[in-house]
């Protein structure tokens, strides 16, 4: 069967060479006879080819949020409504289950937190604190160090009481080796006491390390 | 630690999750409102195509109310298993609507009538597409008139009061100011006016 004008898949396929070589040769004999295609073509790749492709400054999301109420004035989000996406697509989302996305980081040589906005814990001293987003919803779950006497570490973990159901594991490592794995909850939860030393942990299969020393908490 | 590729698929993946699940564009647009900007630019200077600041930008809402429209429908047609990355399938949506609009003059009348491809100007500017439109509008025969006044009637009242300043003549900046909306709203009121008009007049 003939292609008739290229549709916007059908160039992205062309110049993502994912094309099977039967369609490939149908676009490319497509090609001989239309000037149309052939410009959409040339023009698609110079864009995506472009060695400047990622190279771009970002606007911050006060204005995004400005500007995205502004392309639906009048929009009703319907978040019970049923998704049409693509298997691939569909597959594609399923495998981020998780994403460790910010640090609150500890003021140099001081497991202190350089912002003020969090609480300290119990013996008001040290905490960082660790925001993940699962599934894409945004969760806190929060990852609190606790200095205590003798140079010792109390780790905690919590999540809000509405993802109690989600069953997050926290696991901790060092040395390869486990130190704690716990399935975390709503109410505050003792996951293990940490000395000085290089440490790792794992939250629903993304993982992160970070080191305790005398100097302070180094996140990686 | 993730390679930064693999960090580049998260992100966009974040991104398009927000914008098709959660109807949320926010991150799609902090990400990306700059970046199709500039590639309009980069096609008009390889294409010779006139453009001012506003025309540029104008045409860059014109590319994301594309991407969002239908529930982002052209969103929902990337597939990552394609060989391109999330950014470069914008690429394609912009060289498309860039081409759609500016180099091939998509016939005015199109409101009511298949698309027709036409040849190139010489140095084309980018307002010609959009005056053309307004012309056309503005000099209707009676008969077009008469559909198009029935079909106006028919289509939410924002929208109509937008494509009636815009055939007046008026630049989005006034017609924002008196409906009391920001200019991008009133872009998109115009887009999703036509978009209504075409099918009201098609039918």
């Amino acid at each position: 069967m003939p292609i008739t004008c290229l549709s916007e898949e059908h160039i992205a396929e062309y110049i993502g060479k994912s094309l099977s070589a039967k369609k490939e040769n149908q676009i490319l004999e497509h090609l001989k006879s239309c000037e149309d295609c052939r410009l959409a073509i040339e023009a698609s790749e110079l864009l995506v080819f472009d060695p400047e492709l990622e190279n771009y400054d970002t606007i911050d999301m006060t204005e995004a949020s400005r500007i995205a109420k502004s392309f639906d004035p009048d929009l009703i989000i319907n978040k019970n409504k049923e998704i049409d996406i693509s298997h691939n697509l569909k597959k594609a989302f399923d495998s981020f289950k998780s994403k460790l996305i910010q640090w609150v980081e500890t003021i140099d040589y001081s497991i202190m937190p350089k912002e003020l906005a969090l609480q300290p814990t119990r013996n008001s001293s040290s905490f960082f604190c660790i925001r993940t987003q699962q599934q894409f919803n945004q969760i806190m779950t929060q990852l609190y160090l606790q200095k205590e006497r003798n140079d010792k570490f109390t780790m905690f973990a919590s999540i809000p009481m509405i993802e109690d159901n989600k069953k997050s594991r926290l696991t901790l490592m060092r040395n390869d080796q486990v130190v704690a794995s716990h399935l975390l909850h709503s109410e505050e939860q003792r996951i293990g006491t940490l000395s000085y030393g290089k440490y790792s942990f794992e939250l629903d299969k993304q993982s992160r390390d970070f080191e305790i020393t005398e100097k302070g908490l180094y996140a990686q | 630690m993730k390679s930064s590729r693999e960090e580049q698929i998260q992100k966009e993946f974040e991104i398009l999750h927000k914008a098709i699940v959660e109807g949320n564009s926010e991150l799609l647009v902090a990400e990306y409102w700059k970046f199709v900007y500039y590639r309009v630019k980069k096609l008009c200077v390889k294409y010779k195509v006139t453009c001012e600041k506003e025309d540029v930008e104008e045409l860059r809402n014109e590319i994301f109310l594309r991407m969002l429209d239908n529930d982002c429908e052209k969103l929902k047609k990337y597939d990552p298993q394609k060989g391109l990355l999330l950014i470069q399938w914008i690429c394609v949506i912009i060289s498309n609507t860039f081409i759609d609009i500016i180099l091939r003059k998509k016939d005015p009348e199109s409101l009511s009538s298949k698309d027709k491809k036409t040849q190139f100007d010489e140095s084309p500017h980018i307002t010609d597409y959009y005056e053309a439109r307004r012309h056309w509008l503005t000099n209707m025969s009676v008969t077009n008139k008469l559909a198009f006044k029935e079909a106006l009637s028919s289509i939410p009242a924002i929208y109509a009061k937008v494509i009636s300043g815009y055939m007046d003549g008026k630049s989005f900046e006034n017609i924002a100011e008196e409906l009391g909306k920001s200019k991008i709203a009133v872009q998109t009121y115009k887009h999703r006016a036509f978009k209504k008009l075409k099918s009201i007049l098609n039918s």
